[in-house]
């Protein structure tokens, strides 16, 4: 009879229960070092059904022996060298490895691997795409076409959807994660710290990634490819710091260092008929570039490239200092100054030889970054029961890229030549802080404080050039006796009402302060955050706590735009452990997110405003003014004890969390248009976790564990849960629309159910 | 006669009582400034705190590799010098040592001091000005010093035995920043309630020059160390991106995917409000919503190098 896994597992595991079932296990003398350690071997029976991407979307819970920890712990007897060797578990996806070794005040080192998983989907996705990535460029390729470009409704009648049905495979997409870091600290004196520390993260993998042909707006096709991903980043840090009599002074370099080994895609256009039979769709020879987007004839372009995330670098240098100064005073202070640099040679506009390539001026961008920081702190308590503080603080993105100059326009979507000269734009940012903080201990058990502070955010080539805010906060802080504590802090900002140029809208003159629309993050605003704590313990073995974090925001003087968003979030919880083998823990956490936007349905802003479109006297017919506002909620629960059983013998853990969000959007508004604003359907989700483990201590160095693991997660997301390859018989609404009758799409519903019943076992020894 | 003798007595009793008061003080003379005794004496009466402290980093390095006068003081190097609670006999809050005990009643203050007279540089530089120290938070609050928990001493030890992930950094900051550990557990949130990720590694809670105690000067420097490929520059640049991740994102955990704030289309609507497609309300049915909404099309939305990419479509 054939053995499932964990049956072989679990005789593996009483195998070596009975091995170390021995009193005679303890740490290993080796001549002048001491060797102890643990481990911990087991198997994962289980049942399971759903989505298992969305189950183990960061970890990896196979049904087969684990290994879940070993660690190996080798000493110096004279207390002096040390080396600590830690896995978990080991073989697995979500591996991770870590070898610290060093001389106790002296030297540390660590090496350590670590591997992250991230599922998005492995059930549902599906391409007729054949990839092949020799390079640099990674090919999406057609190994036939549909028959014609008709645009329908029906599966059945559309061309697109029965070649889809007939031509896509599965694919997975995910990525893998695998992070190599090596840290070191040298500390030949007290005074001297030497760090150093290399990382190296490769991430390899495929998510999904929306491309597309044509005149968008207008007449388009979609096609979503899987994002190939290949990265790999180089970071290495160097500090070095010397803390004196009252004084220190350190110094530190990053680098970094980012390739993407997929930096093109070229993938083929299913629209483009030049090469296909039209009764079979069969490749009967080599595509046939279009300048002119036709799909009636099957005409455009036979492929489309796009460029991915170019290889870039970044590099910076910071100096930090601390002294103690005269009358109780500490001053601490950091500049640094960075490099982010890009220069990866431009493709050219189009991969549409039908099209003459319009002229660029550089051939790169010169990609040039620089953020510097320059941080100064003071902080005095020469009053016994009074703190001040006071700060400065400046930090800039300063942008040194290369105007680049297209005075022939580009090619949109390699469908059609867009002339008129463009330019990119250059943005740069930089924030000038100070503030002032002042509080005072009134008590042993009362301390309040009251803080100032201003900021000017100046942004170049964006709508707001300055921008004022000042912070205004108070927080009291109450700890009559050991088991009583209270927190209350406020802080209330404004950000003034500052000149807004429209540049977007060619309509409105740049010189013109415009109050139509304003992007919230540069409208005045007016944010209020308070956060209230208390702890309270009757007694030693009870715990009571509560939490309320409150914000909003208010985006002043914009017509159109964000108007409010809003954060409530209360949590309460409780330790309590009424006898000497019993401990239970709740905690309840709602957390409740709201938001207003104005909107108009416009085509032209000169002359629909909202002053002669969305006034009460319009008839609703003509109205074009709209409203949306959303809701976004979660409850998090979790509720457990730890009991012994028997004594040092056994334990039980139970814990049960559960989780819910819902986000709805709500709408109103727009009657002229044939889809005037209505509410989305409610996204709805689930969590739930459910452990019972039990301990059980065989030996002193032995201990079964053992146990169920449940797992169930569901959600409703209307946008996702109706996702196919093919879409043309959803998007109907007003009417049909045949931009989407001939997209194709992957399919991945992101977001599916799952139910995982997982047993587990192991065992886990010492010596 | 019998009033000479009264008298007699009064004057004794008043001018001899202060000399026989100053005598029996004498004999009992207070203690004075307390010295050093040595760990060798403390473990005499605390043998087991002594051989817990003894298998940390720090004990290995006070009692074994001392490397200047300071840490050979070992347990006198935090507690002060204990020659007076020894000579008290010992006791709780006997002596004047400095205890860290949640009752002892001493001030974060003086039970920072200990720890800061070795512990204020590296990381800890900006202890002094950052809002924990502000709030009078001590270092024991999140710290274990006397036994050995995880490599950072946290005040919980993580358990990393199947299905239970968390780390020990999570639950001792969950204690306060309630609301950010619930978030932990929304459906779109990295992996740090897989255990793959903890609070310290955007954030150190000793203080920082910067917003919100980040590790990096900036909320984009933070997020680049990890997601270097959004670091760009690039030729065509969407500018909330490049000024703050979080103008569109919330890192901590959120219901919407894709860690957003706003579910899209709106939260692209927030901004886009001028003309055409981006303010016309569309169905759920609408390729503009379902899927990827927005960025069915605008996919490189982080931004792009492509001379053609104006829209972020190449």
């Amino acid at each position: 009879m054939t053995q499932t896994k964990p049956l072989v597992a679990l005789r593996l595991a009483l195998k070596i229960l009975f091995l170390f079932a021995s009193s005679a296990w303890a740490q290993i003398d080796v001549g002048d070092y001491t060797i102890s350690g643990s481990g911990e071997i087991g198997g994962l029976p289980q049942g399971f059904k759903g989505d298992r991407s969305r189950f183990e979307e960061y970890r990896d819970i196979p049904e087969t022996v684990i290994v879940p920890q070993l660690q190996l712990m080798i000493g110096g007897k004279k207390e002096d060298f040390y080396l600590n060797f830690d896995t978990y578990k080991t073989g697995l996806n979500d591996q991770q490895y870590t070898l610290r070794a060093g001389r106790y005040g002296l030297l540390d080192m660590e090496f350590q691997w670590d591997q992250i998983p991230h599922w998005f989907d492995n059930q549902f996705a599906r391409t007729p795409y054949a990839v092949n990535n020799p390079g640099q460029t990674t090919f999406f390729t057609l190994g036939s076409k549909p028959t014609a470009t008709t645009a329908t409704t029906s599966c059945a009648t559309s061309p697109l959807c029965q070649w889809l049905n007939g031509n896509a495979h599965s694919i997975d997409l995910s990525l893998y994660n695998g992070i190599a870091r090596f840290n070191l600290r040298y500390t030949p004196t007290p005074e001297w710290t030497f760090t150093g520390s290399y990382w190296q993260n490769h991430n390899v993998g495929s998510r999904a990634f929306g491309t597309l042909f044509g005149t968008s707006p207008g007449s388009f096709n979609i096609t979503e490819l899987a994002e190939p991903i290949d990265y790999q980043t180089y970071n290495i840090e160097l500090g070095g710091e010397y803390h004196g009599n009252g004084w220190s002074l350190g110094v530190k370099y990053n680098g970094s260092i980012f390739n993407n080994l997929h930096s093109t895609i070229v993938w083929d256009n299913p629209m483009n008929l030049s090469n296909s039979n039209p009764v079979n769709g069969a490749l009967t020879g080599p595509c046939v570039n279009s300048a002119v987007l036709n799909y009636a004839t099957g005409a455009g372009s036979c492929q489309g490239r796009l460029d991915l995330y170019p290889n870039n670098q970044a590099h910076s240098f910071t100096i930090t200092g601390a002294a103690t100064l005269p009358y109780k005073s500490n001053f601490m202070g950091t500049v640094s100054y960075g490099y982010m640099l890009q220069n990866a040679p431009f493709l050219p506009f189009t991969i549409n030889s039908a099209i003459a390539q319009p002229t660029i001026s550089q051939r790169s961008l010169g990609g040039d970054v620089r953020p510097l920081l320059v941080n100064a702190t003071l902080v005095n308590n020469f009053f016994e029961n009074v703190n001040l503080k006071a700060f400065y603080r400046y930090y800039g993105m300063d942008n040194h890229s290369t105007q680049v100059l297209m005075p022939q326009g580009f090619v949109n979507l390699d469908s059609v030549l867009m002339p008129g000269a463009i330019q990119n734009v250059i943005y740069s940012y930089a924030k000038n802080s100070m503030g002032v903080e002042g509080s005072y201990n009134f008590n042993r058990w009362l301390s309040a404080k009251l803080n100032w502070g201003y900021e000017r955010m100046h942004r170049h080539n964006l709508e707001v050039f300055n921008q004022d805010f000042f912070t205004f906060g108070q927080t009291v802080d109450i700890k009559p006796t050991s088991d009583l504590l209270l927190r209350a802090s406020n802080k209330y900002l404004w950000g003034n009402d500052s000149p807004y140029f429209y540049f977007a809208d060619p309509n409105v003159p740049v010189t013109t302060a415009s109050n139509l629309s304003r992007k919230f993050f540069e409208a005045a605003s007016r944010e209020n955050k308070t956060s209230l704590f208390a702890q309270y313990s009757p007694r030693e073995n009870l715990m009571f706590y509560w939490g309320f974090e409150y914000y909003n925001a208010n985006y002043l003087f914009a017509t159109l735009g964000t108007q409010y968003d809003n954060n409530y979030s209360p949590s309460v919880g409780v330790n309590y452990t009424p006898f000497n083998w019993l401990k239970l823990f709740a905690n309840y956490n709602w957390d409740k997110y709201t938001w207003l936007l104005k909107a108009m349905d416009r085509t032209n802003t000169a002359t629909q405003t909202p002053s002669n479109s969305c006034t009460p006297f319009v008839p609703p017919s003509q109205n074009r003014c709209w409203n949306s506002n959303g809701v976004d909620q979660a409850n998090t629960v979790s509720v457990g004890s730890d009991i012994d059983l028997i004594e040092k013998i056994l334990g039980l853990r139970l814990q049960f969390t559960f989780s819910n969000g819902s986000s709805i959007v709500y709408g109103s508004g727009d009657q002229q248009s044939t889809t005037p604003a209505g509410n989305d359907p409610p996204v709805k989700n689930s969590w739930y976790q459910l452990l019972a483990r039990f301990e059980y201590n065989i030996q002193k160095n032995v201990a079964l564990r053992f146990g169920y693991y449940y797992n169930h997660y569901t959600e409703k997301d209307f946008g996702v849960d109706i996702m196919q390859q093919w879409m043309g018989n959803v998007d109907v609404v007003p009417t049909p629309n045949a931009n989407t009758a001939r997209s194709v799409f992957l399919g991945d519903r992101i977001k599916a159910p799952y139910t995982a019943n997982v047993g587990f076992f192991t065992v886990s020894f010492k010596f | 006669m019998k009033q000479f003798l009264l008298l007699g007595v009064f004057c004794v009793l008043l001018f001899g009582w202060p000399a026989v008061a100053r005598s029996a003080e004498s004999e009992a003379p207070k203690p004075g400034p307390p010295t050093y005794v040595g760990s060798e004496v403390c473990k005499a009466c605390h043998p087991t705190q002594f051989e817990k402290f003894s298998q940390t980093m720090m004990g290995k390095i006070f009692l074994f590799n001392a490397r200047n006068e300071e840490e050979k003081r070992a347990c006198e190097n935090c507690h002060g010098p204990g020659s007076n609670h020894v000579a008290a006999g010992g006791g709780r809050s006997v002596g004047g040592l400095i205890t860290f005990r949640k009752d002892s009643g001493e001030s974060a203050k003086v039970q920072n001091e200990a720890c800061l007279g070795c512990h204020q540089r590296g990381v800890q530089t900006y202890w002094a000005a950052s809002p924990h120290a502000g709030r009078g938070l001590s270092c024991v609050n999140c710290h274990t010093i006397m036994e050995r928990t995880t490599q950072k001493q946290l005040a919980k030890i993580g358990e990393k035995t199947p299905f239970f992930n968390l780390r020990a950094e999570i639950e001792v900051c969950g204690q306060c920043h309630l609301q950010r550990q619930a978030q932990l557990y929304r459906s779109s949130h990295m992996p740090l309630r897989e255990g793959k990720l903890v609070c310290t590694n955007c954030h150190n809670p000793h203080g920082t020059p910067n917003p919100s105690q980040l590790k990096q000067a900036s909320v984009n420097e933070n997020c680049y160390t990890c997601h270097t490929e959004r670091r760009g520059p690039f030729l065509w640049t969407h500018a909330p991106a490049f000024e703050n991740c979080s103008i569109c994102h919330e890192p901590h955990g959120t219901v919407n995917d894709r860690l957003l704030k706003v579910t899209d289309p709106r939260l692209c609507t927030q901004c886009h409000m001028s003309v055409q497609h981006p303010v016309t309300p569309r169905p759920p049915t609408s390729v503009f919503f379902f899927n990827r909404s927005c960025t069915n099309c605008h996919s490189q939305i982080h931004g792009s190098n492509h001379p053609s990419g104006q829209f972020f479509q190449r």
